[in-house]
């Protein structure tokens, strides 16, 4: 996601894990929650929450797309059951990235592997992988990493709530679009075959179908399903060998 | 209870679960291959679900014109992230081109 994590040899945990070290190669992922998060802040006055409550939800749930979802569910109106479906639908692939950060971390004690569980997120997995991978896991890199990115979060979604009072009307700074845009690029990083080019606009075919079908409520969930299910399917007739995320 | 506090709670254990109980009870272990499968296309289909009918739906029905600045937003939010792969220059290029956008019109 950043030239850091893109060009091995320059990476500076080549050199050494150190906190410092974590919370500087943390810095373009702070860069790009910015935004993001601010977003968040922004919507979540809109929609009626309070700063309390804003703070509240980036502190416990911190998973930003699905955040900015529940917010999206809230206001049109939808059941908290729903809207908690949704969420968990939205943050199981947390299951996978979290698999596979755990053979890593044999010799940590519970509460070490608890606290890099609770903040798997999909940029501080992306550059905790790559480090896991080329050196021994140091616990001082790993949750100085996540220090950085997740007070960056938290503080940005504040930021963002506080300056809507500012920014009457968002539009204009077309930061309503900060969703749409922050799936088309993690969309874009994510398809990495043909396959996946088919499950991605299968499901959005079938979420706008289901959609206009009348079924708002499961416009979400029972597309990426029967998306996800078609991927698997096509995966093991191809017989093509997924790399490992 | 509060219903923004209980959804908000609900929302913390259910993305906390699937957090966690790999780092607890899956240390070495593998899945079967069908679920992980079927876990790993996840991501991929539910962001196109839901762009889909962020880019393609409003209030209800398709909306196919020259008004869904949406859409129109969605190419070169599209041409940077296929070009640069950086999330966070395709979420500037988006919101960049929506405000663009607006204000041409």
């Amino acid at each position: 996601m950043d030239a850091t994590h893109r060009d091995p040899s320059r990476n500076p945990l080549r050199a050494r894990m150190s906190a410092s070290a974590g919370a500087l190669a943390a810095v373009p992922i702070v860069l790009g929650y910015f935004p993001y998060a601010f977003a968040f802040g922004i919507l979540a006055r809109q929609v009626g929450l309070t700063l309390e409550q804003t703070l509240f939800m980036s502190l416990i749930v911190y998973a930003g797309s699905s955040q900015i979802l529940a917010l999206g569910m809230l206001q049109a109106g939808q059941a908290i059951a729903s809207i908690v479906a949704a969420t968990f639908l939205f943050n199981l692939r947390f299951f996978l990235m979290s698999a596979s950060l755990a053979p890593h971390i044999p010799e940590w004690s519970f509460w070490k592997r608890t606290l890099l569980g609770s903040q798997v997120a999909d940029e501080s997995f992306a550059l905790l992988s790559s480090a896991f991978a080329r050196e021994k896991p140091m616990a001082r890199y790993a949750f100085a990493v996540y220090g950085t990115t997740y007070l960056a979060w938290s503080l940005f979604s504040v930021l963002g709530f506080l300056a809507s009072g500012f920014v009457p009307d968002v539009r204009a700074w077309g930061l309503d679009y900060a969703l749409p845009a922050v799936f088309v690029g993690l969309l874009i990083c994510l398809i990495q075959d043909r396959i996946g080019m088919v499950v991605a606009l299968f499901s959005a075919v079938a979420a706008v179908a289901v959609h206009l079908g009348g079924f708002q409520q499961s416009s979400l969930m029972v597309p990426a399903m029967l998306g996800a299910l078609l991927g698997a399917s096509l995966e093991s007739w191809t017989g093509s060998s997924p790399s490992p995320s | 209870m509060d219903r923004i506090l209980t959804l908000t709670l609900l929302m913390a254990l259910v993305t906390a679960l699937p957090r966690l109980l790999p780092m607890w009870f899956l240390p070495g272990r593998r899945l079967p291959s069908a679920l992980s499968a079927w876990l790993r296309f996840i991501p991929v289909a539910v962001i196109a679900a839901i762009l889909g009918t962020q880019l393609f739906v409003k209030e209800g029905d398709l909306f196919l014109s020259r008004s869904n600045l949406y859409l129109w937003a969605a190419f070169p939010t599209f041409a940077v992230g296929v070009w640069k792969r950086n999330l966070a220059l395709t979420v500037v290029t988006g919101i960049g081109s929506l405000a663009l956008i607006r204000h041409l019109i």
